[in-house]
């Protein structure tokens, strides 16, 4: 088990990095063409299916506060369901720690460094997300405190400088097509960003305790605050482009692209640039972090041991999982959402189930 | 070709952790077992084959599941 604890506060900052880190930049592109202009709806559906995982998930943190998702496994079912239950959501924390990476590095090589190889810009990520999650826990929390206010500094500049493009009557019709592309953009919601809810489980224990305070209302609060960026970021995306933006794959890239003001402030894409490394490198470096405590705890072994290798796994994983961004795409709005929901999401409700009847059998028998 | 295999050169040193490994016994069984996907995915990559590989594996189980829901929701 770890030593190093963080207060209620940076375990908040890092949930919110989590949460809108990578999704600020990769989650409005499948969503506008999934649900059109729906899409902000369909976010903030996603969002509240987000608000019951977190439900399950603290309300196994508050019954088992010392202890990290794989140890409320094994102490609920036993050794071997542990296994049978973490090991698929290892590969699980895999498939898309690689697929965060190739998107990044695909926006690369498809929008500003078009000679570059991809493992270039992959191995650059890996690494340096590598040494940040292999010093620890609080070195992160107290790092990242500072990139989540270049980030969102970034992003609110990103939504307000385009003021002058803006068109409120792109925002209608609203839902042209009834209510299944909604669902159908809830769907992609629910596999990224809201399922890797569950993934945070495992270093939720790090948080030093409080006397007569929850992290409950700071993660909830986390997780609102998450909804309301994202939506506005979608909202913003349509006000300015309309019906095009359905096409876009980075909309806020075209986003900064529109800003002109007085021809002086101009072109500032590469900003934007620097906010999806940001984002992208702080989940890597969590993600990271989250898969070595999976393994070192399932294997019963000391921590910290596995994230370069874990690292280069991911390294590999993502330069050959796929030869387009097409397949990326597919992959991220189609199978995404199946592979967390019958890896992560059923499993996760069974254990709160079978903990909270034994711990009601418990009370009955005293 | 040259360049890939001499970035996996570069990986292999910069990823394995040997301070790790030596530590413990059970630590250098577990590296040995991560080892064999990272040589596998990391052959792949520097020879262009097209192995199978995890999000094969995820469509293999779950994406006639996956399409139907997606053809359900779309209009």
């Amino acid at each position: 088990m770890h030593e190093g604890k963080i207060s209620y506060w940076q375990m908040a900052v890092l949930f919110q990095v989590y949460m809108t880190g990578s999704a600020l930049i990769n989650i409005q592109g499948p969503l506008l063409a999934a649900a059109q202009n729906a899409a902000w709806i369909s976010l903030l559906l996603a969002n509240l299916i987000g608000f019951i995982i977190l439900y399950l998930v603290l309300n196994l943190h508050n019954q088992f506060p010392n202890e990290c998702y794989v140890n409320q496994v094994r102490i609920t079912l036993g050794n071997i369901w542990a296994y049978v239950f973490i090991l698929p959501l290892i590969l699980v924390i895999l498939y898309i720690t690689s697929n965060i990476v190739y998107g990044m590095g695909q926006y690369f090589t498809t929008s500003m460094m078009r000679e570059t190889p991809l493992f270039i810009f992959h191995l650059l990520i890996l690494l340096t997300a590598g040494l940040t999650a292999k010093a620890g826990i609080e070195v992160m929390a107290r790092m990242f405190h500072l990139l989540m206010y270049i980030l969102l500094f970034i992003v609110v500049i990103m939504l307000i400088l385009p003021f002058n493009v803006y068109d409120f009557s792109n925002l209608l019709p609203f839902a042209p097509l009834g209510f299944k592309p909604i669902l159908n953009g809830m769907y992609i919601g629910f596999g990224f960003p809201y399922m890797d809810i569950l993934f945070f489980a495992m270093i939720l224990y790090l948080v030093k305790p409080k006397q007569g305070q929850t992290i409950n209302k700071w993660l909830y609060l986390g997780l609102f605050i998450n909804g309301i960026i994202l939506s506005l970021t979608i909202i913003c995306s349509i006000l300015s482009l309309g019906s095009l933006v359905f096409l876009k794959k980075f909309p806020l890239h075209v986003l900064a692209q529109l800003i002109s003001i007085g021809e002086i402030i101009e072109r500032i894409e590469a900003i934007f640039g620097i906010a999806l490394i940001l984002g992208s490198f702080m989940k890597i470096a969590l993600l990271l972090f989250i898969l070595d405590q999976a393994l070192s705890t399932l294997l019963k072994v000391k921590h910290l041991n596995f994230i370069y290798i874990i690292a280069s796994i991911v390294l590999f994983l993502s330069l050959t999982m796929y030869k387009n961004e097409i397949e990326l795409g597919e992959s991220g709005s189609v199978m995404q959402t199946a592979v967390t929901f019958f890896f992560g999401f059923l499993p996760l409700l069974l254990v709160v189930v079978i903990s909270k009847v034994k711990k009601r059998n418990r009370k009955q028998m005293a | 070709m040259t360049e890939k295999i001499i970035i996996l050169f570069i990986i292999a040193f910069l990823y394995f952790d040997f301070k790790a490994i030596k530590k413990e016994k059970k630590l250098k069984r577990i590296y040995l077992v991560l080892s064999v996907p990272a040589v596998y995915l990391g052959y792949s990559f520097v020879f262009g084959k097209n192995l199978p590989n995890l999000d094969e594996l995820f469509y293999f189980l779950f994406g006639p599941i996956a399409e139907t829901v997606i053809s359900w929701l779309k209009v």
